[in-house]
């Protein structure tokens, strides 16, 4: 039997362990999130009988360890099993997000750093960190969307959607060509990129 | 069949636990922990990863009957080894007693092992 105090501690663990266990592709996630969280609250429980609170600082590390190489593993296996066309429908996307994300960058960076400053090379390894973070990002997200629930393509395209139209709208503000060029041409692209995505994520629905 | 070994010390484990009856995840890793003397721990994550391409490869199947939820926790699902399942295990337990003989046609044991390897196979 379980003090007040270890039944707390218990119930906090399983809060923290049912966050970690997002890091999951969704689809293992829905298999096996409520099995998972019930071995380790059976597994936790069992060892603060057994050897008290502190052996379950060994415990979560093991706990820890354990989920940090098969999240890795689930999600690679995940990747690499994912159909062609998404990968080609993910590319152009994952470009897109990342020039937006350095346009926007490069607007901050530009007029900030490198005109008052003049930290050239500051500047340049920030572009490419932002480039990198973003590209990275949209890549990640593409490759966690699961089969039915295209959500996280939805984002990555709301947000080339929304810096898109602010090109746009700064650019007629302004009466520039250039920003507005560039931001119907990510309009279009976006969608463009959405839309076999779109496409298979339904007939994937209807197959099953 | 052959093309499935070798097993992962993981699965093979996993293979042999439930070779004597159906089992849940916690209490499959309970008793691989008292089968290997505690030197292989499965955390949740790779037994059920384990779990998910044994489920795929049919070497092990879910358990039609749910346990009564008064008695246990309804959540749990139990698992139990298949026909094909089994066949890999004996392939599998095959090759590695096939390896501890020639391992002790080398004198690789020493003595104390070499008892214990005598017993076991």
């Amino acid at each position: 039997m379980l003090s007040p105090s270890q039944d707390r501690w218990l119930r906090w663990l399983c809060r923290v362990y049912g966050l970690m266990l997002w890091a999951y592709p969704p689809d293992f996630r829905g298999d096996y999130r409520r099995e998972m969280l019930v071995v380790f609250r059976t597994g936790a429980r069992d060892v603060m009988q057994r050897e008290g609170s502190a052996a379950l600082l060994p415990f979560m590390r093991q706990v820890s360890w354990d989920w940090l190489c098969t999240t890795l593993r689930e999600r690679t296996t995940m990747t690499t099993s994912m159909p062609a066309l998404r990968w080609v429908a993910a590319l152009p996307l994952a470009i897109l997000a990342a020039v937006a994300v350095m346009r926007i960058d490069g607007l901050i960076v530009g007029f900030n750093v490198v005109r008052d400053y003049d930290f050239q090379h500051v500047a340049m390894w920030m572009n490419v960190g932002f480039f990198l973070m973003a590209a990275a990002f949209v890549s990640v997200g593409v490759s966690v969307v699961p089969g039915r629930k295209d959500s996280v393509a939805r984002i990555a395209v709301a947000v080339v959607v929304v810096l898109a139209t602010g090109f746009v709208v700064v650019g007629a503000i302004r009466m520039v060509m250039a920003p507005v060029a560039w931001g119907v041409c990510a309009l279009l692209g976006g969608v463009l990129a959405y839309l076999p995505w779109r496409l298979h994520a339904r007939s994937q629905v209807i197959g099953n | 069949m052959g093309d499935m070994l070798p097993l992962t010390p993981a699965v093979f484990h996993i293979l042999l636990a439930l070779s004597d009856g159906e089992r849940h995840g916690y209490a499959l890793m309970q008793e691989v922990a008292a089968d290997t003397g505690g030197s292989l721990q499965l955390g949740p994550g790779t037994l059920y990863g384990c779990l998910k391409r044994m489920l795929s490869a049919r070497l092990v199947e879910e358990s039609d009957e749910r346990p009564d939820p008064e008695l246990d926790d309804e959540r749990r699902r139990y698992y139990r080894i298949t026909t094909f399942g089994a066949g890999v295990l004996r392939a599998e337990a095959d090759r590695l007693a096939s390896a501890v003989s020639a391992a002790r046609s080398k004198r690789l044991f020493s003595r104390k092992n070499l008892a214990l390897a005598g017993t076991r196979l």
